[in-house]
């Protein structure tokens, strides 16, 4: 039966969860979407403990509110909606909480404003230190761009997709891309010029 | 065509796209499944991070802030200007005023009791004495008076020297009455004051003396200007 389940499509799966409450069809879905959303997340918040706690959420969401998917969307668009929304969620929580903290974390705060000109080319080159430069330069970028310029240069998501999942129109989301990726190309400068 | 507002152009930004392409796969734990069904099967629906709640939800905010500008609004537009007087704005009064005012109420009440007690004989006599002082031409001269008056008030007081030394059968019962608070009417009582007699002569010197001054005054002041 689950090899059956395997070859539907995400749609056809949340339909049989829906409708019969398939416990294989649901576990086929979370295992589709676990790496994505997980991808997602940890280059949206940059933390791999909450991003891990976040799509936990997002599949217990999916899990109880399953009968609030209508067929007509993609099924990836609403589970990618709901990690976004927690997501952004818990961004805010953070920035709150660094408001109010009374206790400033001069070392975190150090490796955020980390500058580009402090990292040599010659160590850019190395990919897993490259990987990281690019991390921090995301976060360096505004939430409401960070977010678009990963569904759509990390995720690969389509405008129409992207448009969806952030509820803006596709000219926002193009004109936010370009402002995300404008900023992105000035932080790392030096990763492509070495 | 439509045309492209927005200005898109991949290529400009080739190499970010490209970075961010070839950026690592962050992969689910191992576990993740596992714990994610151990959730499930105990029911432990709990979510992990908490929801974000403002401290100041936009449900208190608006309609706080909307009514603290209804009543910003109110006081600006309905409330008439004259009403509220700000103290801050108020010239103080001078003292000359002050005194004067103090004055006028005195005279004027002053007036209302010789009204109220016209059948009173030594008294209104007095008062009317008081009364053609005051209409003199010299001013400094009727304040001196007003100060000489003060705190007369004929509705309450009594000519002692005239109730001692007069009958007893022609002195008013009600009057007396009234001199030692028995009536059932609230009048306070003012104390005992001596009256002096004006001596005209020396009034008189005294006026003429006043006259000379402030004529003298004038006169240089006059010439001053010139």
């Amino acid at each position: 039966m689950k090899k059956r389940l395997n070859e539907l499509s995400d749609e056809e799966l949340i339909k049989e969860f829906q409708d019969n409450n398939t416990i294989e069809a649901y576990e086929i879905l979370v295992s589709r979407f676990k790496d994505p959303l997980t991808n997602y997340v940890y280059r949206f918040l940059g933390d791999r403990d909450v991003c891990t706690d976040i799509v936990q959420d997002t599949m217990i969401k999916f899990y109880m509110h399953k009968d609030s998917y209508k067929s007509f969307a993609k099924f990836s668009t609403w589970i990618y909606t709901i990690a976004g929304n927690l997501a952004r969620n818990e961004l805010k929580r953070r920035k709150r909480r660094t408001i109010f903290s009374l206790n400033n974390d001069e070392e975190d705060k150090k490796v955020q404003i980390e500058d580009k000109s402090f990292v040599s080319p010659e160590r850019s080159a190395d990919s897993e230190m490259k990987g990281e430069i690019i991390q921090k330069a995301l976060l360096k970028v505004k939430p409401v761009y960070r977010e678009v310029v990963i569904l759509r240069d990390i995720d690969g998501l389509s405008y129409e997709e992207i448009a969806e999942i952030t509820d803006l129109s596709i000219g926002t989301v193009k004109s936010r891309i370009n402002r995300g990726r404008k900023h992105l190309q000035s932080l790392l400068k030096n990763i492509y010029s070495g | 065509m439509k045309k492209d507002h927005y200005n898109f152009n991949d290529d400009e930004y080739q190499h970010v796209i490209k970075l961010l392409n070839d950026l690592p796969k962050v992969n689910a734990s191992e576990n993740f499944q596992y714990n994610l069904n151990v959730k499930i099967e105990n029911k432990q629906f709990e979510l992990n991070t908490k929801e974000y709640h403002p401290i100041l939800p936009w449900k208190i905010v608006v309609p706080a802030s909307s009514a603290v500008a209804m009543v910003v609004l109110f006081f600006t537009f309905f409330v008439e200007s004259d009403n509220l007087e700000n103290p801050f704005h108020i010239q103080p009064k001078l003292r000359n005023e002050i005194t004067s005012n103090i004055f006028e109420a005195n005279k004027s009440s002053d007036k209302l009791g010789n009204s109220k007690i016209s059948e009173n004989d030594v008294i209104l006599k007095d008062d009317i004495k008081s009364n053609e002082v005051h209409s003199l031409p010299n001013s400094v001269i009727s304040e001196e008076n007003i100060i000489a008056e003060f705190p007369f008030d004929a509705s309450k007081s009594t000519d002692l020297d005239n109730i001692i030394a007069d009958d007893e059968s022609k002195t008013n019962i009600s009057q007396r009455a009234n001199l030692v608070g028995r009536s059932n009417n609230n009048s306070s009582f003012n104390g005992f004051f001596i009256r002096e007699e004006i001596n005209k002569e020396e009034f008189e010197a005294l006026k003429a003396r006043n006259d000379s001054l402030i004529k003298a005054f004038r006169e240089r002041k006059i010439n001053n200007s010139y």
